[in-house]
């Protein structure tokens, strides 16, 4: 089997969805990339590379370079897909998604609910999240728990290659609006990804790793190094359970559950700042839900309560680390 | 005096490690060949190392629940009388990992290929040189499935091991699914290989198949190898297993349909949950698998071939009597001169519960 890397599975799913369903289209600032540089249009790719060579293959009516405006793209995908059209619409980092929420959690989101069932949206809004670029406290964030809390979207953040394939094939897909989370960290991550089409379902979390004394949730980039410090933990004689939900919106809480009867530890690996995180939510599922099962109070490994700092090693500090969910497990035996 | 070592065994293209579940044998036990010597769990499942020497079991050096990598010494066997001393200098002297002694081959030891047959794309899995083996596997499954059998016979033979459509790295469609479709197919592949004379082993689906294939091409199989064959004579098919590898739609439906066709239910481990769910999410995979349940269920196929067995050639069958997915064949009402083998010890998946055996048994054909 092919080994790729996260980006190139991206590219390959947009790639073999626009191949196979002329509604999918892609719109966002450089998707189709070389404007105006020094390169042919198509070089580029957006800021990632991600979308790379699918201008020259689809032409300028699928791949549509917008103005920087994300407000208008968004809006302009939303009206797309009620209309018919599958837009994958592109915004370049996830702090920009502020002056588009309207178009997000009152238009898109609302559709199927306030039209009785009858409007379908499908809409893909791809885009990027996450500290360790050196890009500095605008580029950095990531806000899936404001996402995560809305009803009506669905929320994907991917760990993997194989997981980012599938699961945005699935994205496409859907006839719901949903926001693709990928991760800077991860877009050199290679892995096995099959060649053909497929689809991973929302709502499965992947177990990556079975262990009888404690469990871990790991979201999008903080999963890779939850199996690290699995591996560290396994050295010492600690075997751990690394769950990855895959999707925060819909929540696999059968998967956390059944998992923590069977460990009776809990810890939640988030990158994001601790108040109303993915990380306060599964510990909320634990202890409303599962409160007997546990034999520890649950560890929540997160960001601290500030922006992402520009120092360098300040950066590095406040993304959750390998030694940090070690030392989380640990305080829970 | 002989001192001989026991190390890790590397099942498979993908073992990187084993971990020992138990050893059958205590220090001080005498240990014959072939004896089963310890339980040992890889990611994908597990297995009984057989002992390949004999002599009295004079170290342990991997207990239970230790993890040791391929070809890592985890015991010491000695044939006659030895001394601690000798058998310390033994240990001090031995590599730290040695993969088999065929390691230039081990390397190698299955190349994938893909074939057009008649305008499908197959994925075949090829391993050893010889006299050619054929090996097709059931429903819903891969080549993988013959992972301990392909180790076993790549010393011997050559070994050919396709996905069939519709499964595995294989073009997903399977035409109208018949077993005359689905044999023609395998043909296809054997003449492009450019192979004329093959032992055909075939698993469940895929010893219907071959039969199909031996009655369709008798020039292309000498021998027939049937393991837990559906379509014979007082078997059953359980739709319990195809109808939820059809409808299966997260890990968890698929772990369930798994565990039907093993005798132990734990030998079912993550990884071969994760590969047949890997598999069944591919475009097409379960409408393929679909048209080829109800075929089977339709039943013409096999009952075709149930009035045909007599012109099959020697054949072999490997079944059990706690196969849930075809059941016990009646033997009665087998053909004179079948060679039965009941491997009770396993489930529907001997070829993985007792890889030893079918692999012993595969071999003497060649």
């Amino acid at each position: 089997m092919a080994v790729i890397s996260y980006r190139k599975a991206i590219n390959q799913a947009l790639e073999q969805e626009m191949a196979r369903d002329e509604s999918v289209i892609l719109m966002g600032i450089d998707v189709g990339g070389g404007t105006g540089g020094s390169g042919d249009v198509g070089s580029v790719g957006g800021v990632m590379g991600v979308t790379k060579g699918l201008y020259p293959k689809f032409g300028p009516d699928r791949v549509i370079d917008t103005p920087i405006s994300e407000s208008a793209i968004i809006g302009a995908a939303a009206g797309a897909a009620v209309t018919g059209m599958r837009p994958v619409a592109e915004l370049m980092f996830v702090d920009f998604i502020g002056v588009c929420l309207d178009q997000i959690y009152n238009q898109a989101a609302k559709f199927r609910y306030m039209f009785g069932g009858k409007a379908r949206t499908p809409l893909v809004i791809r885009t990027m999240g996450g500290a360790g670029m050196r890009a500095g406290a605008q580029h950095s964030q990531n806000l899936h728990p404001i996402l995560t809390m809305i009803p009506g979207l669905k929320v994907v953040m991917p760990s993997n290659p194989y997981d980012a394939k599938g699961l945005l094939i699935k994205a496409i897909r859907d006839d719901d609006p949903v926001v693709f989370l990928e991760s800077k960290a991860l877009y050199d991550m290679k892995g096995e990804v099959p060649e053909e089409a497929y689809e991973i379902p929302f709502g499965e979390a992947n177990i990556l790793r079975d262990g009888r004394d404690a469990t871990i949730v790991a979201f999008g980039a903080m999963v890779p190094r939850a199996m690290q410090a699995a591996d560290r933990l396994a050295k010492d004689g600690v075997k751990v359970t690394v769950l990855d939900p895959r999707t925060t919106s819909p929540l696999d809480e059968e998967a956390i559950l059944d998992s923590l009867d069977e460990t009776g530890r809990l810890i939640v690996v988030d990158e994001s700042p601790p108040r109303c995180s993915l990380a306060a939510d599964v510990a909320a599922l634990a202890v409303s839900q599962a409160f007997d099962a546990l034999k520890a109070p649950v560890g929540m490994v997160t960001c601290p309560h500030t922006p992402v700092p520009f120092a360098p090693n300040l950066e590095d500090a406040y993304i959750p680390s390998v030694e940090r969910i070690v030392e989380a497990v640990k305080n829970t035996l | 005096m002989t001192i001989k070592a026991i190390r890790m065994p590397k099942w498979g293209l993908a073992m990187e490690e084993g971990t020992i579940i138990e050893w059958l044998k205590s220090i001080g036990d005498d240990v014959a060949e072939g004896d089963d010597l310890i339980d040992i769990e890889t990611t994908k499942i597990t297995n009984t190392l057989q002992a390949t020497n004999s002599g009295r079991l004079v170290r342990i050096l991997a207990g239970e629940d230790e993890v040791m990598p391929v070809g890592a010494l985890i015991g010491v066997l000695v044939e006659g009388k030895a001394s601690e001393d000798d058998i310390d200098a033994f240990i001090a002297a031995s590599p730290v990992a040695v993969v088999e002694e065929d390691e230039g081959e081990e390397t190698a030891s299955l190349a994938l290929q893909t074939v057009e047959a008649r305008g499908k794309r197959i994925n075949v899995g090829l391993a050893g040189s010889g006299p050619a083996i054929v090996l097709l596997h059931g429903f819903s499954g891969d080549l993988n499935n013959w992972m301990f059998t392909i180790e076993d016979l790549k010393g011997v033979a050559r070994v050919i091991a396709p996905d069939l459509p519709g499964h595995g790295a294989s073009e997903k469609a399977v035409g109208d699914g018949t077993l005359a479709t689905m044999a023609g197919d395998v043909a296809a592949v054997l003449d492009d290989l450019g192979v004329a004379d093959a032992v055909v082993a075939g698993h469940s689906l895929g010893g219907a198949i071959a039969m199909q294939l031996a009655l369709d091409r008798p020039d292309l199989v000498s021998r027939l190898a049937l393991v837990c064959p559906a379509g014979l004579p007082g078997g059953t098919l359980s739709d319990e297993f195809l109808s939820a590898i059809v409808t299966a739609e997260k890990a968890r439906d698929v772990k369930k349909a798994l565990q039907l066709l093993v005798r132990d239910p734990d030998t079912v481990s993550r990884d071969m949950v994760d590969g047949v769910v890997r598999m069944l999410r591919l475009d097409g995979a379960q409408a393929a698998l679909g048209l080829l349940r109800e075929r089977m269920l339709e039943g013409s196929d096999m009952a075709a071939l149930r009035a045909r067995l007599g012109e099959l050639p020697e054949t072999t069958l490997i079944a059990s009597h706690n196969d849930a997915i075809v059941g016990a064949p009646d033997t009665a009402a087998l053909p004179p001169g079948w060679s039965v083998h009941w491997l009770d010890e396993a489930g529907h998946l001997p070829q993985l519960e007792a890889a030893s055996r079918v692999g012993a048994l595969l071999r003497e054909l060649i």
